[in-house]
C-alpha cells in the first residue's frame, strides 16, 4: 500500500481530483468545439448567436442543476418536464384569473415545490424506486398541465406584464440572467453547503450515511423539493418568454437533463458529479446543436449525434476516474 | 423463526387482486356507458394494444432481471420507416418484414454490448440507443412520413378478421403464449428471475448471465420491430414518430402487473394484466367522455397506487429480518 | 475401513506478509463428520476458502480421493464435488424450492425444461428425507433460514457432492432446528457424504463430531478422534493455548459515574435480558463468538434496532431511535463492516472524516474547504493513516488505514461514549497495535468505550471488564487482570456453565 507520502508533490491531476479533471476536460472540449465551429462558420462568434445558445440551454441548466443533485443522491427525477409545464400553465391560469403577476409566478413555482415534496416523500420515506415514482408524478403533472390549458394554449385575457419575466430583448435576455443566478446558487450550494456534502454521502453509501447520523430522509426530500422548484421556475420562464401558457412545453425534457448531466460527468449510480458539469454538458450540447444547424443538419440527425456523443462521454468519464481515483 | 404459513402465495395474490380490480373496472365502465362492452369497442381495443403487449412481453423479462430497455419506441420508429422504404424499393413484403426483425435484433445486440461489455447501467445505455436510433429514423425519412403503395398489403394485419375476431387478438394471444411458454417451460424465465433475485447465486449455479441478458435484449428489439410493423399496418405509412412514449406505457404496464423494478419479481401474465388494465382504464374513460388530460392524471395515480400496494404486500409476506436496515433508495 | 477423502499436506497461505496458514497437514476420512475448531483468526476460513476454490494456496498439496486437487474457481470445486453452506445463503428467494435445487442443473432439450421425473424425483426424495415439512412447491422467500439451509444441502446433494462444508450453520437456528440439522448430518453420513463442520459451539461438536481438528494462529495443532477427547477443557486448551495478558494496563476508571446503564435489553434480534453498566473512563469489552449478540447490543445502544428494556445515558433515560439521536447524545459507533457501513469508499478521506459532525468544518451550514482539509490532514497525522494525501479515495487504502479513517470520523464528533464493533477485523498487526493505543487514549481522555470483539487476546489486551456473551445472553462479566482465566472464558462463550 501507499507509504505515508504527505509531503510528496502532487501531479496536477491529483491536485484537481477526478471531478476537477473531468470538468477541465469538458471545458477544453467545449472550447475546442467553439474553435472548430468558428472555423467552419465565422458567424458563430457573434454576440447574438451566443445569446441564442444561452437562451436555448437555459432550461437545461436551470433544471439540470437541480437534477444533478438528485442524481448525486443516487436517484432520478423524471417528472421535471411535466412539472415545468404544469407550473407554466398554472402561471397562466392564475394570471388570467386576475392574480397579480408576481404572486402568480410565486404560486406557480411553489406548486412545483409541492410536487417535489411528494416525489421526495415517496422516495425517502417509503424507499420506493425513484424511476417509477417520478414517472407516475410525471403523468399526473402533465395531466394537470393539459387540464389547466384545456389541452392547448392559454394566450388570451392575460395581463400586460405576463411576459415581463421572460423579456428577451434588451442587452441581456432575462432568461440568461435567471440561468446565471440559478446556476450560481446551485454551484454555491453544491460546493459549500453541508447538506450538499451529505447528499454526496447518501449517494455514495446510504447505509454509512445513516450510521454517521446524516438525516437521509430530510436531505432527500429537500433535494427533490429543490428540483421541483427549479423545474417550475424554468417552466414559468418559458411561458413568459412566449407570453403564453403551453401545456406541451418541455415534453421529453427529463431525458435531456439526464443526458446533459451525464455528459458533464455525473454518474447515475450516485456519489459523483458536479453542478459545473451540467453547465459544460448543456453548453457542449448547445454548441453542438448550433454547429449542426449551421451545417444544415436536420434536427433529427442531431439526435443521432447526441446518442453517440453520450456514449463517448461516458467512456471518457470512466477513463478519467479510473486513472485518478487510485 | 417460524415459517410463514401462506395458503395462497404472494404472486397468486397479487394477480388475483389485479384481476378483481380489472373486473370491477369493467363493470364500472359498463355502467357508465353500455357501449363499453360493445364488440366494436373491444375489437378496437385489441387492435390498439397489440403493440404495447408485444413490447411488454420482452420488457417484462428485462425488468425481471433488474434491467430496463428505454429504446423500444425508437426501434419501432426505425422499423416503421425502414419497412416502408424497403417495400418501396420493391423488396417483397415478407422479406422486408424479416429484414426489419433483423434490424430490431441488431439494436438489441447493441444494447447488450453497451450493458455487458461497456458496463453501462441499462438506463443510460438504452437512453443512448434511444436517442441515436430515433435520430436515425428521422434522418432516414427527413422527418417526413414515408409512403409506398407496395406496403399496402401489410395493412391486412390490422384489418383482417376471422369472423368477428380481429387478427390483432390472435397476434396478442400468440405473443403472450410464446412468452409465457418461454417463461414457464424453458430455463429462460427461471434464469431471469434468478438473475434479478440473486445474481451471485445465479452465477454460482453456473448460469451464463451474460448470454441470458443478450437474449432478452435481442428479444426486446425483435418484439419492438414487430410492433413497428404492426404500427405501419395501422397507419399505412412509415412515420418516424411511431412508438413515441411506448417505453413508458410498457414499463407502466409491467409495474402495474406486479413486476418490481428491482428485479426478481413478476411474470409475463402480470404484465398482461397490467397492460390490459391500463388500456381498459384509458378506453373506459374515453367512453365516459373524460378528457384525455384527466386520463393522464388518473393513469399516474393508478401507477402510484399500484406501486404502493405491491410494496405493502411484499412487506407483509416476505420472511426474514424485519427491516430496520432498509434497502437503499434505488437508482434504477 | 475408512479411506481419506481429503488429504491436506503442508498447505500454507500467505497474504502480503501475513501467514494465514502455515504448513497445515491433516486428513479427513470419508463419511465422517470432521469438525474444525479454533478461534477467530486461527485460519479456519482461509482453509475452507482454499478447499472451495475461492483462494489459491501458496504452498502444499491437497489430494481429493487420492488425486491432486487444484480447483480453478468455486464453480470448479462445486463440479468436483465440494458443496458449501455459506453464511449468506445462495438461494433465489423468488423461486420455488425445487427450482432452486435444480438451478443450473435442469435437464433441457433446446432450452426447454424436461420434466425428467427420474432425477427430479430423486432429489425431491432426498429433500423429503432431510426435512419432510418442506413443500417443494413453496417459494423460498416464505421459508426460515433453517429451511433454506436444508435446501442448500439438498442442492449440494443434487450436485453429487462428496463433501459438504458447513460454516457456523447453527448461528441463526433455534434449538429445535439445530436438532433437525443434526439429523440431516447423520443422514448425510449414512449416504457416504463427508461433512466438514465449523463451529465454536463445543457442545454441538461433541455431539456430532467424529474427528476434531484444531487450528491456532494458522497452524495445525492437533487432529483427534472425538472419542479421544474427554472433556471440554481439553478441547479449549487445544484451541487457545496460552493467552498472554501482560500487555494489559488498567485504565483510569471512575467507578462512581455510570456512562451507560443498560437494563433488561431484549429484542427479537436475539438479545435476552441483557443488563450491564459502563463506567466513565472504562473500556468495557463484550466477548463472544459468531451469533453471540455483540453487534445486536451495539445496534440497540446506537438506535439502529428496536428493543425492550431501558438504556440510561449519564443517569437519564435515553430514548434513542436512530443514529442521529445517538450522536447527539454523545455516542459514536465504529461499525462492524467498514466498507459497507463505515465509509463511503468512493469518496476521499477528506470527505469522509467530517461526516459525523460537520460543525467542526462549517459555520451556519456553510462548509469551509480549508477547515475540511486541515481537519482531514490533522487526523491523518494523528492516527497515522498511510495514504498519498487526504484527498485519496478510501477504496485504495488498506483495511487498517480505512479503519483509522472511521475512527477519525468518530473522534470528530467528540463523543463521550464510543462503541467499536470488531475494531481490528481484517487489519494487519502493525495497525492493530496503533488502534489499541488510540482506544486506550480515548479512555485517558475521560471517554468511555465499549469494544465488541470475537478475538480474545484483543479483549484481554485493552478491556477493564469483559462481558461474556452466548446466544444473546450476557452470561457473566469478569474483571480483567493477571488472574483472568481464559479457559473459563472460552467455556462460557461456547455454551458451558
Amino acid at each position: 500500500m501507499a507509504e505515508l507520502e504527505l509531503g510528496k508533490k502532487k501531479t496536477l491531476g491529483q491536485k484537481l481530483g477526478s471531478d476537477g479533471v473531468q470538468n477541465t476536460t469538458m471545458f477544453a472540449i467545449l472550447i475546442l468545439l467553439c474553435i472548430i465551429t468558428t472555423i467552419i462558420e465565422p458567424s458563430f462568434l457573434s454576440v447574438s448567436n451566443f445569446k441564442n445558445i444561452l437562451v436555448q440551454v437555459s432550461s437545461t441548466v436551470i433544471i439540470g442543476s437541480a437534477v444533478t443533485m438528485v442524481l448525486i443522491s443516487g436517484n432520478l427525477d423524471l417528472s421535471v418536464g411535466a412539472v415545468g409545464a404544469m407550473a407554466g400553465v398554472m402561471y397562466g391560469v392564475f394570471a388570467r384569473g386576475g392574480i397579480e403577476t408576481t404572486i402568480a409566478i410565486i404560486l406557480a413555482v411553489l406548486i412545483g415545490g409541492i410536487m417535489g415534496a411528494i416525489n421526495g416523500s415517496f422516495v425517502a420515506l417509503l424507499r420506493l424506486p425513484s424511476f417509477i415514482v417520478t414517472i407516475a408524478t410525471m403523468y399526473v403533472a402533465r395531466g394537470i398541465a393539459y387540464i389547466g390549458a384545456g389541452g392547448a394554449v392559454i394566450n388570451t385575457d392575460l395581463p400586460g406584464d405576463f411576459g415581463a419575466l421572460g423579456k428577451s430583448t434588451g442587452v441581456i435576455p432575462l432568461p440568461i440572467v435567471y440561468t446565471i443566478i440559478v446556476f450560481a446558487i446551485f454551484m454555491i450550494y453544491q460546493n459549500k453547503t453541508v447538506i450538499a456534502k451529505e447528499v454526496y454521502a447518501i449517494g455514495a453509501n446510504i447505509k454509512a450515511a445513516e450510521l454517521s447520523g446524516i438525516r437521509v430522509n430530510r436531505n432527500l426530500i429537500i433535494t427533490y423539493i429543490m428540483c421541483g422548484l427549479a423545474s417550475a421556475f424554468a417552466g414559468v420562464i418559458i411561458t413568459a418568454r412566449f407570453a403564453q401558457a403551453d401545456c406541451k412545453i418541455l415534453t421529453g425534457f427529463e431525458f435531456d437533463a439526464v443526458i446533459a448531466a451525464v455528459l458533464g460527468g455525473t454518474e447515475l449510480t450516485g456519489g459523483k458529479g458536479t453542478v459545473f458539469g451540467i453547465l459544460m454538458g448543456a453548453l457542449i450540447l448547445g454548441v453542438l446543436s448550433n454547429l449542426m444547424n449551421m451545417l444544415g443538419f436536420a434536427n433529427y440527425y442531431q439526435n443521432l449525434v447526441k446518442g453517440i456523443v453520450l456514449v463517448l462521454a461516458i467512456v471518457l468519464n470512466r477513463y478519467i476516474r479510473s486513472q485518478l481515483d487510485r | 423463526m417460524k415459517d410463514k404459513k401462506f395458503s395462497m402465495n404472494r404472486k397468486m395474490l397479487q394477480n388475483l387482486i389485479l384481476i378483481l380490480v380489472l373486473i370491477a373496472l369493467m363493470i364500472f365502465f359498463y355502467i357508465q356507458n353500455p357501449r363499453f362492452m360493445a364488440l366494436v369497442n373491444w375489437t378496437n381495443l385489441a387492435k390498439q394494444n397489440v403493440q404495447s403487449i408485444f413490447v411488454g412481453c420482452a420488457m417484462a423479462l428485462i425488468i425481471i432481471t433488474g434491467g430496463i430497455d428505454l429504446s423500444v419506441g425508437s426501434v419501432m420508429a426505425l422499423v416503421a420507416v425502414s419497412f416502408v422504404y424497403l417495400c418501396g424499393f420493391g423488396i417483397n413484403i415478407w422479406v422486408a418484414a424479416l429484414i426489419c426483425l433483423g434490424i430490431g435484433a441488431l439494436v438489441g445486440i447493441l444494447n447488450a454490448f453497451l450493458i455487458i461489455k461497456m458496463r453501462l447501467t441499462p438506463i443510460i445505455a438504452t437512453i443512448a440507443t434511444w436517442t441515436s436510433i430515433s435520430g436515425l429514423a428521422y434522418t432516414l425519412c427527413k422527418a417526413i412520413p414515408v409512403q409506398a403503395d407496395e406496403m399496402k398489403p401489410i395493412t391486412i394485419l390490422n384489418t383482417g378478421t376471422v369472423g368477428v375476431i380481429p387478427y390483432a387478438l390472435f397476434f396478442m394471444i400468440i405473443a403472450i403464449a410464446v412468452f409465457m411458454f418461454l417463461e414457464k417451460k424453458t430455463v429462460l424465465g427461471k434464469y431471469c428471475v434468478a438473475i434479478g433475485g440473486n445474481e451471485n447465486a445465479a452465477i454460482f449455479s453456473g448460469i451464463n448471465v451474460d448470454r441470458i441478458k443478450l437474449i432478452i435484449y435481442v428479444l426486446s428489439g425483435i418484439m419492438a420491430a414487430m410492433a413497428g410493423i404492426i404500427a405501419t399496418a395501422r397507419s399505412g405509412q412509415g412515420d418516424p414518430t411511431t412508438g413515441a412514449g411506448m417505453e413508458t406505457v410498457a414499463i407502466a404496464g409491467c409495474v402495474l402487473g406486479g413486476i418490481d423494478m428491482k428485479g426478481g419479481e413478476g411474470s409475463v401474465f402480470g404484465m398482461v394484466l397490467g397492460t390490459v388494465t391500463l388500456a381498459v382504464i384509458k378506453n373506459g374513460m374515453n367512453m365516459m367522455g373524460v378528457q384525455s388530460f384527466y386520463q393522464q392524471v388518473a393513469t399516474g395515480l393508478v401507477i402510484l397506487v399500484a406501486v404502493l400496494i405491491n410494496f405493502a404486500v411484499s412487506k407483509k409476506t416476505k420472511h426474514g429480518k424485519s427491516s430496520k436496515k432498509k434497502k437503499a433508495a434505488e437508482a434504477v | 475401513m475408512q479411506e481419506n477423502v481429503l488429504e491436506i499436506k503442508n498447505v500454507s497461505k500467505h497474504f502480503a506478509g501475513v501467514k494465514a496458514l502455515d504448513d497445515v497437514s491433516f486428513n479427513i476420512k470419508k463419511g465422517s463428520c470432521h469438525c474444525l475448531v479454533g478461534e477467530n483468526g486461527a485460519g479456519k476460513s482461509t482453509l475452507i476458502k482454499i478447499i472451495t476454490g475461492a483462494h489459491k494456496r501458496t504452498a502444499g498439496t491437497i489430494l481429493y480421493n487420492g488425486k491432486e486437487y487444484n480447483p480453478s474457481s468455486t464453480k470448479d470445486a462445486m463440479k468436483t464435488g465440494i458443496g458449501c453452506l455459506f453464511q449468506e445463503l445462495n438461494v433465489v428467494e423468488q423461486l420455488r424450492v425445487e427450482e432452486n435445487i435444480c438451478l443450473g442443473l435442469e435437464e433441457t432439450k433446446y432450452g426447454i425444461i424436461q420434466n425428467n421425473n427420474e432425477s427430479l424425483k430423486k432429489v425431491l426424495d432426498v429433500l423429503a428425507t432431510l426435512d419432510a415439512s418442506i413443500n417443494p412447491k413453496s417459494y423460498v422467500e416464505e421459508l426460515s433460514v433453517a429451511k433454506r439451509q436444508v435446501i442448500e444441502i439438498a442442492k449440494a446433494l443434487a450436485l453429487d457432492s462428496d463433501i459438504i462444508i458447513m460454516d457456523e450453520p447453527t448461528a441463526a437456528l433455534s434449538e429445535e432446528e439445530v436438532r433437525r440439522l443434526f439429523q440431516v448430518v447423520a443422514d448425510l453420513k449414512a449416504r457416504g457424504v463427508t461433512i466438514i463442520y465449523i463451529s465454536h459451539r463445543l457442545d454441538e461438536i461433541f455431539e456430532i463430531g467424529d474427528y476434531i481438528t484444531c487450528l491456532r494462529d494458522g497452524r495445525h495443532i492437533e487432529t483427534k478422534p472425538r472419542a479421544d477427547i474427554h472433556t471440554r477443557q481439553e478441547l479449549i486448551q487445544m484451541m487457545i493455548g496460552k493467552v498472554l495478558v501482560e500487555d494489559y494496563i488498567p485504565n483510569k476508571v471512575d467507578y462512581n459515574v455510570k456512562a451507560i446503564e443498560a437494563i433488561g435489553l431484549t429484542n427479537d434480534k436475539k438479545l435476552k435480558n441483557v443488563s450491564f453498566d459502563l463506567h466513565k473512563g472504562e473500556i468495557l469489552g463484550f466477548y463472544g463468538l459468531i451469533g453471540a449478540g455483540k453487534t445486536e447490543i451495539a445496534n440497540v445502544l446506537y438506535g439502529v434496532d428496536e428493543y425492550e428494556g431501558t438504556v440510561k445515558i449519564n443517569g437519564a433515560t435515553a430514548n434513542i431511535k436512530n443514529p442521529t439521536q445517538a450522536i447527539a447524545k454523545g455516542l459514536a459507533l465504529v461499525p462492524e463492516e467498514r466498507r459497507t457501513e463505515g465509509l463511503c469508499t468512493m469518496l476521499s478521506i477528506c470527505d469522509n472524516t467530517p461526516m459525523m459532525n460537520y460543525k467542526t468544518v462549517s459555520s451556519g451550514g456553510i462548509l469551509n474547504a480549508k477547515k475540511m482539509k486541515d481537519l482531514a490532514d490533522m487526523y491523518v497525522k494523528k492516527v497515522v493513516v498511510a495514504c498519498r494525501d487526504s484527498a485519496q479515495v478510501i477504496a485504495f487504502l488498506s483495511g487498517g488505514n480505512q479503519q483509522k479513517v472511521v475512527l477519525s470520523k468518530c473522534l470528530n464528533s467528540n463523543p463521550d461514549i464510543i462503541l467499536l464493533d470488531e475494531p481490528t477485523r481484517g487489519v494487519d498487526v502493525g495497525a492493530k497495535q496503533e488502534i489499541y493505543a488510540l482506544i486506550r487514549e480515548l479512555s485517558e481522555q475521560g471517554r468511555s468505550v465499549i469494544v465488541f470483539s470475537s478475538e480474545l487476546p484483543e479483549i484481554l489486551n485493552i478491556c477493564d471488564r469483559v462481558g461474556l456473551l452466548y446466544d444473546g445472553s450476557l452470561q457473566e462479566i469478569i474483571q480483567n487482570g493477571d488472574d483472568v482465566d481464559s479457559q473459563h472464558i472460552m467455556n462460557i462463550v461456547t455454551g458451558g456453565v
